[in-house]
């Protein structure tokens, strides 16, 4: 755990960054029942340029960062919200990544709320959100 | 699209058999042929509830769909035995369409997720899922979906999850490619 209760506002939480492939992808865990993820011609049919990541994959990504940084504290009374805004293509290069935005005392505890996104190798945004965490 | 992009998207898809095209082929008609997804097809007051017994496999699984090695959630953790990662049950709340089939085209565009509760691997869950509204944004046909999911076998809620899909990528009006 990285963050404690002095950690400032501002404090840019340690990124993590992946490669996206697209067996992994169209896999039992994300988008094996759905083609868009994993077949090209089926994308293409449905308006997309090529398959896309399921958005659960950026999030899972997010939640990496967030364990990372704050342990064990992201799995009780934490809420986040994730949009995916843009789609990730397989070949990208992504990175989830966070910045702490409010930090407020409850009850001899901080609640920490993080302001966090995934961008691709362009700097794109391709997902953004918050995530609100005590320690 | 620039042509740096095209060739990076290029060389990420492998070239497939004739074999394996042909099958995928015939396996993505199964998948639709299994399918009634459809913006259509979900009645305002939809509702699905099922468990999952949340296996060590199940949870491998999805940290291998992701290449996270934390060893929290294959042994011990910082709760005694080893726990889901903290968006597991995000991801198990797609499932709250099965009843419909596969959801060929249907893309997640975001939630809002609460957890209350650490949740052990081995634990079997209930979620409760319930359309929140149906309705229509740029174009394109979104649905909204409320989950509780709660330990089924004392009944205490451990997260919950709101989640927006749209039916299809494609906008309202464009043709078919």
């Amino acid at each position: 755990m990285i963050v404690t209760k002095s950690t400032p506002v501002g404090f840019e939480l340690p990124g993590v960054k992946k490669q996206m492939v697209i067996q992994l992808m169209g896999s039992s865990a994300w988008g094996r029942t759905n083609p868009i993820h994993w077949d090209y011609e089926t994308s293409v049919a449905s308006g997309l340029p090529a398959p896309i990541a399921t958005g659960q994959m950026s999030t899972a990504y997010l939640g990496e960062m967030l364990v990372q940084s704050f342990g064990e504290a992201v799995f009780k009374g934490s809420k986040m919200q994730c949009k995916y805004i843009s789609p990730i293509f397989a070949g990208d290069t992504v990175t989830a990544k966070g910045v702490v935005r409010e930090t407020t005392p409850v009850g001899g505890h901080i609640r920490f709320k993080v302001e966090m996104w995934v961008e691709n190798q362009d700097g794109k945004l391709v997902t953004v959100g918050s995530a609100e965490i005590t320690v | 699209m620039s042509q740096a992009v095209d060739a990076r998207r290029a060389a990420a898809i492998p070239p497939l058999t004739e074999e394996q095209a042909r099958r995928r082929r015939e396996y993505i008609q199964r998948l639709k042929g299994d399918s009634s997804w459809g913006f259509e097809s979900v009645p305002d007051d939809f509702e699905h509830t099922w468990e999952r017994t949340i296996t060590p496999e199940a949870v491998r699984l999805y940290t291998d769909g992701v290449e996270e090695m934390n060893p929290w959630y294959e042994s011990e953790s910082p709760f005694g035995k080893a726990i889901v990662p903290p968006f597991f049950l995000s991801r198990e709340s797609a499932h709250c369409f099965d009843p419909l089939g596969p959801g060929v085209g249907r893309v997640h565009v975001s939630h809002e997720t609460e957890l209350l509760e650490p949740i052990l691997v081995g634990t079997t869950v209930r979620l409760k899922a319930k359309v929140g509204r149906k309705y229509f944004k740029r174009d394109r046909r979104y649905i909204d979906v409320n989950i509780d999911i709660t330990d089924a076998a004392t009944g205490k809620l451990l997260a919950r999850e709101k989640r927006s899909v749209i039916a299809e990528y494609r906008k309202m009006g464009e043709a078919s490619s």
